[in-house]
């Protein structure tokens, strides 16, 4: 950007142009003035001569020409042969002529002419008695014009190589005149010639010419100081350009090859600059911002408005945070922005508006996301092998207190059957017959609670292996087909059973479900206690979960202590009840093994308990097999 | 009878059988004065701290010695076991563990909680009555006590 000193350069061209030409001209009107004066002085003296010439002729011609003594010099005027007494001689014998004006002014003149630097004049006529009064050209013409009632010509003429300043006036003829010319029939009043006056120039040039020395020598001078001024101060004009030219190349290139997209916001929110990278970020040119202060508002993506416009209001009170917006391009294409602002001051310390950063992260929030996603994906797996080991754990726990439990419980019929057996050997040795009905008894009892046992562990094992396939039950068919086959119990214990309507259905193995509400009523009939209107219920609530199945009755309760005792393997709590202890156990199995949950909540002993179920109402996904 | 002092014994056991079992093989050996039979944990605790229907320290007099299974209805026998070893009161009283469970894990955790001795019911009928003999012996005959 040389283009500012090029200026200067060229006003100051300029400037020398129009000083030269006004130096010029006033030197021209000043030598014009000079070359007036002079024309002016020797036109006065001439006027002079003349008017001195013509008052000395009149006093001779008042006095009909003077006498002077004839010489060679001054002969008898042959002319004035008729006058009487031309000719006269004195007392003493000195013989005189008479010189009549006309005369006396021509010798006056030869006079002069003999001399340099006198005034000139000349007398002379159209029709001179004396031929060599006869006038030259220029006289000529102005005598001529004369006649056309002129009454003074002057002209600069060259003379004998020397500059003249001619004047000429016309002779009018007076009465005097005619006692020469009267022969020549002049009148009184008539123009019958002039006397002309040559004043020479050069001797007045000469001072002119020192004049104009002066004046060309002084103009010079001021014309030289005033190109001198006019350069140095283009020059220092330059210098101090080419600095602001470089200073703001600087900032120039600091601010316009900038990565991000750079920005300020006036306080009337007006952009004073926009870096031109705002093109590649947002497709608009800094022209299009410059035009319309809204634009970059408007591009905000809808979603991210509110924040947006929260943050300038913020900024513009002093109080910036940097925030992460999305701007939809000139394409339509969405960026994410990372923007960071503060307010800035002039020098003085006003506040002038914000000074805005905008920065393109969105490969950083696309990377991020993405890694997020990873992430997300790899903590579900994580969590997954988890609930795998934990499940892979649950089963080993389980399976090692089956092993356990099967030992114990297993064994325990048979120490009965052999020490009842050794019993009875013993006492039929001995002839001891009292207690062997008893022992046989026993013995009889513990061999059906190990056939029993033998048959539920069976079953357990069955959960998970043998499977039906998945279809939708309604359930309340469902447990009016359990309530019919369990309507011999019911009746015989003189239990109510109330059934809720509308219980829905869900997915899942129709007889495993079945067994589990047989299970559950068939501990509601045996738990009932002393109770004496024994009471179940079956329904439904609904709950955050989705549809928890409940069976409630009334009977002896289970207090806090062992609502998860009674899921475990062969647990009973109370000793001489009938059954395996293995009823929960399966109903919970089968109903987690269909992704539910089984548990009881109770108030305590003789509260009644209600054991509640969850189950699927999709489809499941297809179950292992085997 | 070395000692002139009626002998007392508290059977924990939840299978009628083997309590039956259990007490007449100690009966028939003449060893005990009293044998009072509970069938589960929670019981036993309440036996032992003369709580609830067990108030009567009379009627229910401090046992000699404890037969306890490890598999009890409502408090397991580990847990009894626990609460005894763990009492300033009771801990002084030997704790025979009579199970059916052969489990190294079982027989870890009774020892771990202090048992006095640990016993697998055995199957077969003479040996179950040696056994209970024999431990009739040993902790009512042959083992000394220190005077309440």
């Amino acid at each position: 950007m040389i283009t500012q000193v090029h200026k200067i350069r060229r006003f100051a061209l300029v400037l020398v142009l129009f000083w030269s030409a006004g130096i010029a001209f006033s030197f021209y009107w000043f030598y014009r003035g000079e070359q007036q004066t002079v024309l002016a002085i020797g036109r006065a003296e001439a006027r002079a001569t003349f008017e001195k010439d013509t008052l000395y002729r009149r006093w001779a011609t008042r006095h009909g020409g003077v006498y002077v003594p004839a010489s060679e010099q001054s002969p008898a005027n042959p002319y004035l042969q008729h006058v009487p007494e031309r000719d006269v001689t004195t007392p003493s014998g000195k013989a005189l002529t008479l010189v009549n004006p006309a005369y006396m002014t021509r010798q006056v003149f030869e006079l002069a002419d003999s001399q340099n630097n006198l005034v000139r004049g000349h007398i002379t006529s159209l029709n001179p008695i004396r031929p060599e009064n006869k006038p030259d050209p220029w006289e000529a013409k102005a005598l001529k014009q004369f006649e056309t009632g002129v009454k003074e010509v002057s002209e600069v003429q060259q003379m004998g190589g020397r500059p003249y300043m001619r004047l000429m006036r016309p002779f009018v003829t007076e009465p005097s005149c005619l006692k020469c010319h009267a022969a020549q029939g002049y009148r009184v009043g008539d123009i019958r010639g002039g006397v002309s006056a040559s004043v020479p120039l050069d001797v007045d040039a000469a001072v002119m010419g020192d004049v104009v020395t002066g004046a060309a020598v002084s103009h010079g001078f001021i014309w030289l100081l005033g190109v001198g001024l006019i350069g140095t101060g283009a020059r220092v004009l330059g210098r101090s350009a080419r600095a602001i030219e470089e200073r703001e190349e600087r900032y120039r290139t600091v601010a316009d090859y900038t990565e991000g997209w750079e920005y300020w916001q006036g306080p009337d929110r007006t952009f004073r600059y926009v870096s031109p990278s705002c093109l590649e970020l947002s497709g608009y040119s800094r022209e299009e911002f410059y035009a319309d202060p809204d634009l970059l508002h408007r591009i905000v993506h809808p979603d991210d408005q509110p924040c947006y416009e929260n943050h300038v209001r913020e900024s513009f009170c002093g109080t910036p945070k940097p925030i992460d917006f999305r701007i939809i391009r000139k394409d339509g294409e969405i960026r994410w922005i990372a923007h960071i602002c503060r307010l800035v001051y002039t020098a003085s310390g006003v506040e002038n508006g914000i000074r805005g950063s905008n920065r393109d992260i969105t490969d950083r929030k696309m990377a991020s996301e993405t890694l997020r996603e990873q992430a997300v994906l790899l903590e579900k797996e994580v969590r997954e092998r988890m609930e795998r080991e934990a499940e892979l754990e649950a089963k080993n726990a389980e399976l090692e207190r089956f092993t356990y439990t099967v030992s114990h419980d297993l064994k325990s019929p048979l120490i009965t059957i052999k020490g009842f057996a050794g019993a009875v050997l013993k006492d039929v040795e001995g002839g001891n017959l009292q207690r062997l009905d008893g022992d046989v008894r026993r013995i009889m009892g513990a061999a059906d609670k190990m056939s029993a046992l033998l048959s539920d562990l069976l079953e357990l094992s069955r959960i998970g292996r043998i499977v039906n396939a998945p279809s939708l039950i309604d359930m309340n068919l469902l447990v009016k087909d359990v309530l019919a086959q369990l309507s011999g119990p019911v009746q015989q214990a003189g239990v109510e059973v109330v059934l809720q309507p509308g219980l829905g259905t869900v997915w899942g193995d129709q007889p495993r479900i079945g067994e589990v509400l047989q299970n559950l009523v068939e501990n509601a009939i045996k738990y009932r206690g002393e109770q004496r209107q024994p009471r179940i219920e079956i329904g439904m609530r609904d709950e955050a979960g989705g549809a928890v199945f409940i069976v409630r009755d009334n009977g002896i309760g289970v207090p806090a202590q062992y609502h998860e005792t009674i899921f475990g393997l062969f647990n009973q709590l109370d000793a001489r009840s009938e059954g395996t202890g293995i009823g929960l156990a399966l109903a919970r199995r089968i109903v987690e093994f269909h992704g539910g949950k089984l548990w009881v909540e109770s108030d305590g002993a003789g509260q009644g308990s209600t054991f509640c179920f969850t189950l699927n109402t999709r489809p499941p996904e297809p179950l292992e097999q085997g | 009878m070395i000692e002139g002092e009626p002998l007392c014994i508290l059977l924990v056991e939840d299978n009628p059988d083997h309590a039956e079992l259990a007490i007449r093989n100690l009966t028939d050996a003449g060893l005990v004065n009293h044998l009072f039979h509970v069938e589960d944990g929670e019981a036993a605790l309440d036996y032992l701290n003369n709580r609830g229907r067990f108030a009567d320290q009379g009627a229910y007099p401090r046992p000699h010695l404890v037969l306890l299974d490890l598999r009890l209805p409502k408090v397991d026998g580990i847990e009894v076991l626990k609460q005894v070893k763990s009492s300033e009161q009771l801990k002084a009283i030997p704790v025979v563990i009579l199970t059916t469970s052969a489990a190294e894990r079982d027989l870890a955790q009774a020892y771990n909680h202090y048992a006095n001795s640990y016993l697998t019911k055995p199957v077969d009928f003479d040996s179950f009555s040696n056994l209970l003999r024999d431990l009739g012996f040993y902790w009512l005959a042959w083992n000394r006590r220190p005077t309440s």
